[in-house]
Formats: structure tokens, sequence, C-alpha cells
């Protein structure tokens, strides 16, 4: 069977000098294809956002590539992904996907580095391995899936 | 230095006239996994949804797989990302819905790939314009919930 419609998606996140984070992001499908890239701080302030697109039918994803902009100070946090959609999502869904890809990478970026000295020390002994011992080890993620929620939370 | 990567792909496939079939993959520095989506058309239903986490972080992730189930009978229209989150990607795993809405959102794209191809083969000449009109007719909802494809139309 031969496939109607392909994706494909990547997020790069790289460490730069002073704790700073260049995050770039590219997506190509069969009617698209663009990139974004962010430098955020070491608290994910967003210090410079750029976006490309080489390929799209709609005008107004070119258009909305000076909207990015508007990204540029503010910080990845609660709330942002409502920031994202209110500004670029009604008139390039594309590029407010990749900007969004850009954030989830910069989070996920973030927790690599705390996972990799914690989950050897808790595959060590699987045992101990608990929800209880994960939480303390990455309490920031609390609640935010299932290995991260106790049963009486849920 | 690199510290971390994600690939996602996303694949479409006509499995019958009212069944599209939705493959999607996600592949990064912590986590790899798998869905598979069979979509009711026209009425962009999904009929099931399974999947499979290849590799993890915590012995409770694979856990998250039971909760994919509860994607059955969504329909794709506005919220249905939030729906996601809320049904399998909290109480389960995030990167499944993360990656079920990477499927999900390629839906008005692929729907117009696959009537291009259609009409294409009719008419040479068509313009993407008049694709994108017939891909309304024949699926309205879109339109509320994708307002660049009716300001395309309306330009």
């Amino acid at each position: 069977m031969v496939l109607t419609y392909t994706k494909n998606k990547e997020v790069h996140v790289f460490e730069g000098e002073n704790r700073t984070s260049e995050i770039r992001a590219r997506m190509y499908d069969m009617c698209f294809e663009g990139e974004v890239t962010i430098k955020t701080s070491k608290t994910m302030e967003i210090l410079e956002i750029n976006g490309k697109i080489f390929r799209s039918f709609s005008v107004q994803c070119f258009e909305s590539l000076k909207l990015l902009e508007k990204l540029k100070g503010r910080r990845i946090a609660g709330g942002f992904t409502k920031i994202v959609y209110g500004l670029i999502g009604r008139t390039c869904p594309y590029l407010a996907s990749l900007v969004m890809e850009c954030v989830e990478g910069a989070i996920l970026g973030a927790t690599v580095g705390p996972l990799e000295k914690a989950l050897p020390q808790l595959w060590k002994t699987p045992e101990k391995f608990t929800k209880k011992a994960l939480i303390s080890f990455m309490p920031q993620m609390k609640n935010s899936c299932i290995a991260y929620t106790m049963e009486d939370d849920r | 230095m690199l510290k971390f990567c994600r690939t996602k792909f996303v694949g479409f496939e006509r499995e019958s006239d009212d069944i599209l079939k939705i493959y999607g993959t996600l592949d990064d520095t912590l986590y790899s996994m798998q869905i598979e989506i069979k979509l009711q058309l026209p009425e962009l239903v999904i009929q099931s949804l399974t999947g499979k986490m290849r590799r993890f972080t915590t012995p409770f992730c694979e856990e998250a797989t039971n909760f994919l189930t509860k994607g059955a009978g969504l329909k794709i229209e506005p919220g249905f990302q939030s729906k996601v989150k809320r049904l399998i990607g909290r109480p389960g795993c995030r990167h499944f819905a993360n990656l079920i809405n990477e499927c999900c959102e390629s839906i008005i794209p692929a729907l117009i790939c696959m009537k291009y191809k259609e009409l294409h083969e009719e008419n040479p000449e068509i313009s993407i314009a008049e694709v994108i009109k017939e891909v309304k007719e024949t699926y309205p909802q879109i339109a509320s919930f994708c307002p660049t494809y009716s300001n395309l139309l309306e330009k």
C-alpha cells in the first residue's frame, strides 16, 4: 500500500555557553517545509527566535514569520502554549506547531541531565525503584504522567 | 554539544473508502514509541488506537499503553488535542498524547493530498484552491477548526 501522506518533524537541542540552549525544529510534509530556531537563557527566556519557510501554499504562513519576533523576551512557562496559538495558530498552524516543538524540546532537554543522573541509581536497585523515589529525584514532574503520579493522587 | 534530539514520523494510508490508517513513530534521546490509528471517514472519528513503547525511562511507563483505548470514539474537532492530553497524556503518557496529536493535526493536509491526487488524475489543471473547496464540501467540519484553509479559499 502506498502512503497517501507523510510528515517528518525533528528537533535538536544544543547546549550553549552560560547554560543557554539553542533549539532547532524542522518539519516537512507534502504541503509545507519550514524550520524555527530558538535560543533560550538558563531561565527559559527566549533570547532569539527565527523562522524560515521553504514551501507552503498559504501566503499567510509566510506573513506569519514576522510575528515570531513578538515571542522574544517571553519565558517558556505556564500559559505559553495559549500565547503561541493565539498569536500564530490561526494564521499558520504549521509555524505554531514548530514553535511548540521547540518548546517541548527545551523542556525535555532540561530534563535529560537530571534523568541521566537519577535513573541509573534507581535501576540499580529495582525493588527500591518506587514512584515516591522517582518524584523525590524529579519533584517538578509530579502528577505530569503515570510514572510521577502516586496511586492516591489519581 | 547536542543534548537532546527527537524525530517524529507520520504516515497516512487509505485502508478503504471509509477507513484511514495513520501511523505515528516517535524516537528521541529518552523515549521510543509507535501508534496506529484507524479513523472513520467522513466523520473523522477514531475507530481504534493501539500503540507500543520500545524505550522508556521508568518501569511504570509501559502501563500507559492501557490508556490508549480511551482514544476510541474521539472525534477530530475543536478541543480534540486537549481531550487527548486529559484522557491519555496526564493519566498515562504525555509523549503518547503528543504523538497522537501530531498524527491527528495532519488530518487536513492529508485529506487535501488525497483529494488532490484523485482530482488531478481527472483534471491536471486543477488548482489547490479548488481541491480545498472540494475537501471542505466533503468534510465541512474542518472549516471550524482550521481557519487557515478557510481563509485561503476566501483570498
